[in-house]
């Protein structure tokens, strides 16, 4: 399978989640796109962040338009993600994420088995 | 005497909500600019632990990430990490599937919504947890 289809597929896996979900769109691109595409690590990384992006602006318009939305409620979420995410990306390049997956893995499986309860 | 100081409470409860709801995020937001799942974080914090329901956890955070990815990106793309071809090609799909998914998922029952997304992260969790990898 060549490169194009299997990052159309790829692609595809992620806004399924994200469109059901609401998250995890990334949790499916950075394996798929770093193992079976061949993208760098880091690379997949960055580019999973910049197809989220117009992913999740799909995501959030049909979420509004059918559910309306207060945006007050969303706006320090907004402004800790914004901040966050600059730092985040200023710092990328330096960091080593293998940690912070593992913390970040422990968080998700108490969420997990907290949805299942 | 009693009324004042349950308002006071509640007052304090308030007032706190956004500056917890805006530390969580910083701290998901960093983890959302690498990539490693800041968004599923910071789902978990709002249901888990602020107690919102999954459907107006999935908005905000919608919403969180278009402000939160950008930041991101900015340095991404100046450190050139980001490949087009995949970007483009991966993007129009994801946008596709998104539509559709976004759309149906309102109709899923919240219930069967909430053991899907725990099955999800548990699966998620599991296979971070374990990847051998030196990255």
């Amino acid at each position: 399978m060549n490169f194009p289809i299997k990052c159309a597929i790829i692609g595809a896996a992620a806004g399924i989640v994200n469109g059901i979900f609401g998250a995890g769109g990334g949790m499916i691109l950075v394996p798929l796109l770093s193992k079976w595409a061949g993208l760098d690590y880091k690379s997949a990384l960055a580019t999973s962040v910049a197809v989220i992006l117009p992913v999740s602006v799909s995501s959030a318009l049909v979420y509004i338009f059918g559910h309306g939305f207060d945006f007050l409620s969303a706006v320090p979420y907004a402004l800790g993600g914004l901040l966050g995410g600059f730092i985040g990306g200023r710092v990328f390049k330096k960091v080593s994420v293998k940690w912070m997956r593992r913390i970040f893995a422990l968080f998700v499986i108490y969420g997990g088995v907290k949805n299942l309860l | 005497m009693d009324a004042p100081d349950i308002c006071i409470i509640r007052d304090l409860r308030r007032s706190e909500k956004p500056i917890i709801s805006f530390i969580a995020s910083l701290i998901t937001g960093i983890l959302s600019g690498w990539g490693i799942g800041g968004g599923t974080l910071l789902i978990v914090f709002m249901t888990a632990i602020q107690g919102l329901s999954h459907s107006d956890a999935r908005g905000v955070n919608l919403i969180y990430f278009l402000p939160t990815s950008s930041a991101a990106l900015y340095s991404h793309i100046k450190n050139r990490l980001i490949d087009k071809k995949a970007f483009i090609i991966a993007g129009i799909c994801g946008i596709l599937s998104a539509l559709i998914t976004s759309a149906f998922s309102s109709h899923i029952n919240s219930k069967v919504l909430k053991v899907m997304f725990g099955i999800f992260l548990i699966y998620i969790g599991v296979r971070e947890f374990l990847r051998k990898d030196n990255n």
